[in-house]
């Protein structure tokens, strides 16, 4: 009985242990966002004052109204820009990268295995060493200051990609695909009939990952757009930094911060349910 | 010390000769696969006529793998409309490749491949309009049960109200319509056979091809199923491909039975055929549980003489059945030396060895010093056992040889009450090692010539483990067997 109650005692110790320490990390992780949030709607006055107040009740929709009203709606178009950008960088990567990951994974051709190899080993370069090249080239074509430089080579190339689909598509049994081909489909038909169908959760998590790289490429975005009309979040946010902003207003930045991660939340809260599913085999003994 | 350096000399040497030959016999083969491609390749432009009153027809196929691993050699079958034919035989034996071949699943090396008069080779899984029952049921997870059976239509761009008359009607019989509107994990395994069953009918195709549709069930909805694919067949008529490696299957479904093992064809006949005219040992051994018993013997003047001292005088009939077949042996092995057979390369050997090439396994067998060596054989190797070979089968057909005797566990009987119909041997007398008692009958395991027997016997009386058996052979239904190639002499 003694040892019964020990253990059990043990297990509540454990349990408030573990408990508290993912406390802990679950705050590290929120205070960043909780902070950009309440600089966001706090007096801009206080900011700059340095004082890290926590918990303020001196709160203002200032800063907002400061960056809807800023550049006569900028920011409207910004959200659009963004948004093409990444819509169509996310579509395109998600339709090229399913449909070499399913022949890398599915159709026996010579030499698949070799240029599958010589393909990831791309994923070893880093994005810094081909920037320049790829700058000079596409200013050669004439394509800066267009969106075509931020979603063309995404669509064309993205390895990451390929090799996570890949991943998935190899446990889809063979048999499916059979059972698909005495059912009358062609390749495109067992890709859109079945593989597509199957690899949903897969889907969805790469297209949520391109959709954020995208939405968040500040690097990109400096280098290939200068005219306004084509401005977007990241660069709108670092505008705001800009001296004709009469200086870094922390306030508004964070309000900024704090619209441009809107969108973002919304798919990400859209798609949560499928991160956590595998691939359904289960027609399959 | 000397013998030492010599003997380590010599295996040096026979091993640089071995890895020559393997070179030699590789680039042989190489050669003779091209080879085999160009002529099949050539051949395929000439016009190709259907046989007359055959519904399927596989001639000559054989399917070779880009690695030169052969799968199938040589396979010939006629199918008839509404025959339900089945491939059986052990685990790789090349029954679900041929099956595939037919459905286009797998592309067909050599031979050509008919379907209702028309020549398949190049037509698609699509175009061949044939249905298939996999053995993992491969139903779409993603789809209900009604969109899994609607699948093949909607493919084929069927119209919506005959699609759904078609599934309605099909989950009617195969009794599974309230289940229409689930998905496949919500489904039984027998539930899931149903339904792929239920994919294959709605087609309505020309041919149905099932590879091992049981084989993941459990023993009793094994036998109920089976008895259901029976009736279906029964009531749809579509001419029908079944593989399986259960003989019982084998021996209850089809019309005709194709007895395969190690790519080749072993035997095809009706049920009856096969069980009763085995044509070899691997045929006699495979069909019918329990397996027939067999037993050394020696064949000296017409009778049969074991080893317990039982002596079987065989009729003037079965005597020269036994001459005929070893003349005719001798003219085969003489026509292969003539052919020069013998300078084709070992393939068998070959691709054993091809599988023995590196790996984990093999490394850790070799530390641990248990290398297996396979040896290639030479042209001269092989010529010199064909000469044997003919030597041997002259020998049988002049004087006293060793045979194989064969009979099944229901032609063993007790001497005690015998039917009229039965020709008996001279009565023997054994101890009973295990009587296994199956309800309807028994079945007595005893010992001869230092092989386990077993007689299928009525439950007239208990039988006791350890007492003595008085059994007979019904010698009408004795079967012989050469002990060289295995081959059945009646």
């Amino acid at each position: 009985m003694k040892k019964l109650r020990r253990a059990t005692k043990r297990k509540i110790i454990e349990t408030v242990v573990i408990t508290v320490i993912v406390m802990i990390c679950a705050l590290l992780c929120i205070f960043p966002f909780y902070w950009m949030i309440l600089n966001s709607i706090k007096n801009p006055d206080l900011i700059n004052q340095g004082s890290a107040d926590v918990f303020t009740t001196d709160l203002t929709w200032d800063s907002y109204k400061a960056v809807f009203a800023y550049g006569d709606g900028l920011l409207w178009r910004a959200y659009l820009n963004s948004f093409l950008i990444a819509a169509l960088s996310t579509a395109g990567t998600l339709f090229t990268s399913s449909l070499a990951a399913f022949a890398f994974a599915k159709i026996r051709f010579k030499g698949s295995k070799p240029i599958y190899g010589l393909f990831i080993a791309t994923l070893m370069i880093p994005g810094q060493v081909t920037m320049l090249p790829l700058f000079m080239m596409f200013a050669k074509i004439g394509w800066t200051n267009s969106f075509l430089p931020l979603i063309v080579p995404g669509v064309m190339i993205n390895t990451y990609g390929v090799f996570m689909l890949r991943s998935f598509i190899v446990s889809i049994p063979n048999g499916l695909l059979e059972a698909a081909e005495i059912d009358g489909c062609g390749w495109f038909g067992k890709y859109f009939k079945i593989i597509l169908r199957l690899i949903k959760p897969a889907l969805v998590t790469l297209g949520l990952f391109t959709f954020i790289g995208s939405w968040n490429n500040y690097m990109g975005h400096l280098i290939y757009l200068s005219d306004e009309r084509l401005t977007t979040i990241p660069l709108l946010i670092a505008g705001l930094k800009e001296t004709h902003m009469t200086g870094a207003n922390w306030g508004r930045i964070m309000a900024a911060s704090t619209l441009s991660i809107v969108p973002i939340a919304i798919v990400y809260l859209a798609c949560q349910k499928y991160f956590v599913q595998g691939i359904a085999t289960t027609g399959m003994k | 010390m000397e013998n030492e350096i010599n003997d380590k000399q010599r295996r040096k040497a026979e091993k640089r000769a071995e890895a020559e030959e393997i070179k030699r016999q590789r680039a042989l083969v190489k050669a003779q696969y091209e080879q085999m491609l160009a002529d099949e390749e050539a051949r395929r432009k000439e016009p190709k006529v259907a046989p007359e009153g055959v519904y399927i027809s596989l001639q000559g196929i054989n399917k070779v793998y880009d690695n030169y691993v052969q799968a199938v050699f040589d396979f010939n079958l006629d199918i008839q409309e509404h025959e339900l034919i089945v491939f059986v035989g052990p685990s790789g034996c090349g029954k679900s490749t041929t099956l595939r071949m037919v459905a286009g699943l797998e592309a067909i090396t050599t031979g050509d491949l008919y379907i209702d008069g028309a020549y398949c080779n190049e037509k698609t899984a699509k175009e061949r309009d044939v249905a298939m029952v996999f053995q993992n049921y491969a139903l779409y997870p993603h789809l209900t049960v009604y969109e899994n059976m609607a699948f093949g239509l909607q493919t084929r761009k069927y119209d919506k109200a005959d699609i759904d008359v078609r599934v309605k009607r099909a989950a009617e019989i195969l009794q599974i319509t309230e289940y229409l509107d689930r998905r496949p994990k919500e489904l039984s395994g027998g539930q899931m056979q149903r339904v792929a069953l239920g994919r294959a009918i709605v087609r309505e195709a020309k041919v149905f091809l099932m590879d091992e549709p049981l084989s993941n069930l459990d023993a009793k909805l094994r036998v109920s199923m089976r008895s259901e694919i029976i009736k279906l067949h029964k009531a749809i008529n579509a001419t029908t491909i079944y593989v399986t490696h259960d003989q019982t299957e084998a021996m209850t479904m089809a019309s005709r039975i194709v007895v395969m093992k190690s790519g080749y064809v072993q035997q095809i006949g009706t049920p009856e055929e096969v069980y009763n005219n085995p044509a070899n040992m691997f045929v006699a051994t495979f069909i019918g549980a329990p397996a027939m018993n067999l037993l050394d013997c020696t064949y000296d003047g017409g009778a049969l003489i074991f080893g317990g001292g039982l002596e079987i005088k065989l009729d003037k009939k079965q005597a020269a059945a036994h001459d005929e077949f070893y003349r005719a042996q001798i003219a085969a092995t003489e026509k292969r030396i003539a052919d020069k057979e013998y300078e084709k390369p070992d393939m068998n050997v070959l691709l054993t060895h091809h599988r023995e090439k590196p790996s984990l396994k093999a490394l850790i067998n070799k530390l641990r010093g248990k290398t297996e060596h396979v040896k290639i054989k030479t042209p001269e190797d092989r010529l010199a056992e064909l000469n044997k070979l003919v030597e041997d089968y002259k020998a049988c057909l002049n004087g006293a040889h060793a045979l194989v005797f064969g009979i099944r566990p229901e032609d063993v009987y007790e001497n005690a009450d015998l039917p009229k119909t039965v020709k008996p041997s001279t009565a023997q007398s054994s101890e009973i090692s295990v009587a296994e008692l199956l309800g309807s009958e028994y079945h007595v395991h005893f010992n001869m010539c230092d092989k386990d027997v077993i007689a299928k016997c009525k439950v007239a009386r208990r039988i006791e483990d350890g007492a003595q058996f008085e059994f007979v052979f019904d010698l009408n239904k004795m079967h012989l067997f050469d002990k060289i190639n295995t081959k059945s002499i009646f």
